[in-house]
């Protein structure tokens, strides 16, 4: 469901009212004022609330910032999905100051191990 | 007028910031660490990067007050920031600052942007890993600030004795404060 959100949410099996709040951080990570008031009408019509389109502009910026915070300084993106999969587990469980360097050296191990795995079956 | 009910009579990102105080201690205390905290680039400094940032990125309420705090870091000099905001590269200012600048402009566009030729210029320069780092982060934080204050149409006072009275007080006393 995450995947088809990200390729065509318009199409996704999701609320209307997420529609209409992904349209505005769309909007948002293109730049500020390309959110019109026709954009915030449509998702206040579909029962978003004042803080729930505050908090939809404010994950947009504040991804606008980390996206660039990550590969402006061209930081290490490991290839393997597992990584992901296992920080993201962490991070749901526990929260994002779970994201300490004790959770961040377990994930490298595991990432570490997997490439060793793959290599080795590969020769 | 705003696309939500903002508190009324605050300008910019202060009625966004009274709006979601949850929010709102976090996203300053970021903007008071990267801008006032303890570094070897001025925050005069600092606030041009900011202020530049928020130039390109066409937000008129933080363009404008983060000019005034730079101006109030640099003894009331508007004029050098105008300079940085028009036209960097032939602004009185050290190669540094204009390399770091590059780099700021580039992470504005997007942080893939950013290539090892500008990180190099920079080196060339003198930026050390942290001055980079915190020109990085200062671009990127910028780029969600503006975000935040245009996306939900935040009253903009036109006023500039307003700007001057607020540059000041983001100079002198910081963010940490609620403003």
């Amino acid at each position: 469901m995450v995947q088809c959100v990200k390729l065509d949410f318009e199409e996704a099996e999701i609320s209307a009212k997420m529609k209409a709040l992904l349209t505005i951080a769309s909007k948002v990570q293109i730049g500020g004022k390309n959110v019109t008031s026709e954009d915030v009408d449509r998702a206040k019509d579909l029962g978003a609330t004042d803080l729930e389109i505050h908090d939809t502009v404010l994950i947009a910026a504040m991804f606008c910032m980390c996206n660039r915070y990550v590969d402006g300084l061209a930081t290490w993106a490991p290839d393997d999905p597992d990584f992901y999969r296992q920080r993201a587990a962490i991070v749901a469980v526990n929260g994002y100051a779970a994201s300490t360097l004790t959770s961040v050296e377990t994930s490298l191990d595991t990432a570490r191990t997997s490439a060793r795995a793959t290599t080795v079956s590969r020769s | 007028m705003t696309h939500i009910q903002l508190p009324e009579g605050l300008p910019g990102i202060t009625s966004a910031l009274a709006f979601r105080p949850e929010t709102a201690k976090p996203l300053l205390a970021l903007a008071e660490e990267l801008l006032r905290g303890p570094n070897f680039l001025t925050s005069g400094e600092r606030e041009m990067i900011a202020t530049f940032v928020s130039a390109r990125n066409d937000c008129y309420f933080c363009q404008t007050s983060h000019r005034a705090a730079a101006a109030h870091h640099l003894g009331g000099n508007y004029e050098l920031v105008d300079a940085v905001r028009a036209d960097y590269q032939n602004a009185p200012v050290s190669p540094k600052l204009k390399a770091l600048l590059t780099i700021a402009g580039k992470v504005q566009q997007s942080g893939k942007s950013v290539t090892t030729d500008d990180i190099a210029e920079a080196r060339i320069e003198g930026a050390t890993d942290r001055e980079i780092h915190d020109t990085v982060l200062i671009a990127a934080a910028f780029c969600m600030y503006n975000r935040y204050v245009d996306g939900l149409a935040t009253f903009t006072p036109t006023d500039p004795t307003q700007y001057d009275e607020m540059g000041a007080r983001m100079a002198t006393q910081g963010y940490g404060r609620g403003q």
